[in-house]
């Protein structure tokens, strides 16, 4: 698996109060990579910027070897997004969103989303409105993942989810990923999803990458410290001003 | 295949991998021959990433306990009993070095570390 599912080089932009700084990182395509850092770290600016929701001052996106822009229309096609929050019509049914969903993948796979659905506990006659926290964000992964997208955007897809939700989702992401075709961008805060399914963990502080590299890498290293060093460990001295890479 | 790993444990959790699955293969209770899941299956059965259990196969085929073979799967390597004989005397080896490291460390003779391992298999180890 040499392609590349996600390349970021050089990418900055600023707001007023708000900098993103020569943003750079890779995701190899097969692998899934935690996105962390604190809260105004800049995690959902580069997200927006993926989904060209937010335009880069510079630099470059590349998704599928595609330019993120030039090509957008494709690039979303094989992309599945849930955003941080939820934008449900809450009048509408369950069953209605997914076929306003539908028209616009051509790759929709209707039995997919009816057993994960089903195996989520969602009943699809229900309005959304009526939805608990926790089934509303697997009814927007149900919604991602029903076209069988390559890659899988989710921004703080476990935040304000119980433990044994958060568990149910991390193990319907890994049985997403099946035999190495699929790639997963994973922002979040709650660093201990991904000590166990993390392949890459990419650090940002302040708007500036503090780290990127393969999550056993960096666990390593920073348990020739402390041993009992975790990806939360990691965080906290980057956001603390620890020595970057 | 009965394993389990945490995040929490200071050891790696390729090397958790590694030891149970070792663990498993020593004991007898994976067979010679007997298959073992994909990378990509054992990883959600896991919950582990693709990285790091592909790590652990990688050092579980280096030291020769399991064989991918390319097509039909990974499977436990054809190990003769002499083999697993002597597996088994360098997994306890290791632990006995250890031993022997942490008693000489504290100025403790070698006759005197050899009485405490009579006084271990005597007692039982979960006092020791």
């Amino acid at each position: 698996m040499d392609n590349v599912a996600i390349q970021l080089s050089g990418v900055s932009k600023s707001y007023p109060g708000f900098e993103l700084e020569d943003v750079s990182f890779q995701l190899p395509g097969g692998y899934i990579m935690g996105l962390v850092g604190p809260n105004g770290a800049g995690k959902t600016t580069i997200i927006r910027i993926m989904m060209n929701l937010a335009r880069a001052d510079s630099g470059q996106v590349s998704i599928f070897g595609l330019d993120n822009v030039a090509h957008e229309n494709e690039v979303k096609r094989r992309i599945g997004y849930v955003p941080e929050h939820h934008n449900f019509y809450d009048e509408m049914t369950v069953g209605w969103m997914a076929r306003f969903v539908r028209q616009y993948y051509p790759s929709w796979d209707q039995s997919y989303f009816d057993a994960l659905a089903a195996r989520f506990g969602i009943d699809v006659n229900k309005k959304a409105g009526a939805l608990s926290k926790g089934n509303r964000s697997k009814l927007s992964l149900a919604l991602a993942m029903a076209h069988r997208p390559e890659l899988l955007i989710l921004d703080e897809p476990t935040s304000g989810l119980d433990p044994v939700v958060r568990r149910e989702l991390l193990a319907e992401l890994l049985d997403f990923m099946g035999d190495g075709e699929r790639s997963v961008l994973f922002s979040t805060h709650i660093t201990s999803d991904l000590d166990r399914v993390a392949d890459y963990i990419t650090i940002i502080v302040d708007g500036r990458i503090h780290a990127s590299d393969e999550k056993d890498v960096l666990l390593e290293r920073a348990r020739k410290d402390e041993p009992t060093a975790s990806i939360e460990d990691i965080l906290i001295s980057a956001a603390r001003g620890g020595e970057a890479r | 295949m009965d394993i389990a790993i945490s995040p929490n444990n200071p050891v790696p959790m390729y090397q958790q991998i590694v030891d149970q699955v070792t663990a498993l293969i020593l004991s007898g209770e994976l067979k010679p021959g007997d298959p073992l899941p994909s990378i990509r299956k054992l990883a959600a059965d896991l919950l582990a990433s693709v990285i790091t259990t592909r790590r652990a196969y990688a050092d579980l085929e280096a030291e020769g306990l399991i064989v991918t073979r390319p097509g039909l799967g990974t499977f436990v390597a054809d190990l003769t009993p002499e083999d697993l004989e002597r597996l088994k005397d360098r997994a306890v080896i290791g632990h006995l070095a250890d031993a022997v490291r942490a008693g000489r460390n504290l100025g403790l003779r070698d006759k005197e570390i050899v009485k405490l391992l009579y006084d271990v298999l005597d007692r039982g180890i979960e006092r020791g």
